[in-house]
């Protein structure tokens, strides 16, 4: 399945957050952060050492692919980066699986919840 | 303030991620808001941490390292091998694993019934200052006539190995015919030369735990022959057996088997007691500064 992406499964909580910021449109490290931020409701922050740590681990993967600078951006020191089709791959193998959890943990909380008489 | 510590935090980490991270982080501190700025502060402190502990494999400047330096007439100055790093992991296991094993080893060594490492080293004692001033005086003697004739003395076998530092030692030296240790002219002259103050000795084992046969069996007098004999006493004093050369200081002797012995003070001088058929000891050679003295018991 998903050409091997499952080997690199599980995903650690910050890589997956930060492939799902990255799959919508290519961003740069803050907007990274503030992404991340949004998805989880403020309940899950990134600090800069985390996010550059793991950027620089996907990187390496080839997962994550680094643009360079935007001569547009307000603030010239901002490096962009996008999502590659592998890691693209491995982030849909890492959904499918976490659909199955979700789906076999709500079998199983229904099963066993107490029956109404 | 807070920038100028974050930038101090950033310049710490390896140069590799500062160099392609830095301004970015550095950026993302300056558009943060101000009540968030120490939590990035810290963040930066544990990345700092996990940066050099747990992520040896991106740090590349070794790794330029390896590659040829050119000089400026492109010859290549020096090759360095190819660094290993450990992982921090397996470093963190070694350490473990290393600190049981020297506290198993201790315990082992504390509560085991096989008591094979219990031998008894004995203590390294060096001549001091005080001792070898005499010896400097004791080295006028040494061309006395009174030393026994060449033919009772022979090259010694080294014991210990020759390797081993040997301090001076004074001569033996030839006292008057038939007269006790200590007493006489010729006594007289060599006791000024002998040191005054004996220097407290380590205790070692004593020979009479060591040696199968009393002591007693060794004590006696003992006469290298000669025109001037020479006169060794052997007593046995506190469990250990001493050795008097007339004339000299009395030395303790040390036990190596049950007739070899090791002279103390010197170290490398020895003493070998000889039996007859019946077993019982007759003559003794000692073997000092390289020379050997046979020397007959007197019964």
């Amino acid at each position: 399945m998903q050409d091997g992406a499952d080997r690199f499964l599980p995903l650690s909580p910050a890589t997956l957050h930060i492939l799902l910021a990255l799959a919508g449109e290519d961003l740069h490290g803050y907007g990274i952060m503030q992404d991340v931020a949004r998805q989880s409701d403020g309940k899950y922050r990134l600090g800069p050492g985390t996010l550059y740590d793991n950027l620089q681990k996907l990187v390496e993967r080839e997962w994550v692919q680094e643009l360079g600078r935007r001569p547009g951006d307000d603030d010239p020191r901002r490096r962009y980066y996008c999502l590659t089709s592998l890691g693209r791959r491995v982030l849909a193998a890492e959904t499918a699986r976490l659909a199955d959890v979700v789906r076999e943990a709500r079998s199983r909380l229904q099963i066993g919840s107490p029956r109404r008489a | 303030m807070l920038r100028t510590l974050y930038r101090c935090v950033l310049r710490l980490h390896p140069p590799r991620f500062r160099n392609r991270f830095g301004d970015e982080m550095l950026s993302i501190l300056d558009h943060a808001e101000k009540r968030a700025a120490f939590g990035l502060l810290l963040d930066c402190l544990v990345s700092l941490a996990r940066q050099w502990i747990l992520r040896p494999q991106f740090h590349p400047d070794l790794a330029l390292a390896n590659s040829p330096q050119l000089t400026s007439d492109f010859i290549p100055s020096f090759y360095t091998l190819r660094p290993f790093r450990p992982r921090a992991t397996a470093v963190i296991q070694g350490l473990v694993l290393s600190t049981a094993v020297f506290c198993a080893t201790c315990f082992a060594i504390r509560y085991s019934w096989i008591h094979l490492l219990h031998v008894r080293i004995p203590e390294v004692q060096f001549e001091s200052q005080a001792m070898q001033e005499p010896r400097s005086n004791g080295r006028a003697l040494l061309h006395n006539p009174a030393v026994p004739p060449p033919s009772a003395v022979k090259p010694a076998p080294a014991y210990p190995p020759a390797t081993q530092a040997q301090p001076e030692l004074p001569e033996l030296q030839n006292p008057p015919e038939n007269t006790a240790p200590n007493s006489g002219e010729s006594s007289q002259e060599i006791i000024t030369t002998a040191p005054k103050k004996a220097k407290p000795r380590p205790l070692v084992l004593s020979a009479k735990a060591m040696l199968p046969i009393p002591l007693q069996s060794y004590v006696g007098i003992y006469i290298v022959p000669g025109p001037r004999p020479l006169t060794i006493w052997i007593r046995a004093e506190r469990d250990e057996l001493m050795m008097e050369v007339v004339g000299g200081q009395k030395q303790v002797l040390v036990p190596v088997s049950s007739t070899k012995f090791a002279v103390y003070s010197t170290g490398n001088d020895w003493v070998e007691f000889l039996k007859d058929g019946d077993g019982t000891i007759d003559r003794l050679q000692l073997f000092r500064d390289g020379q050997e003295f046979v020397a007959g018991r007197q019964r």
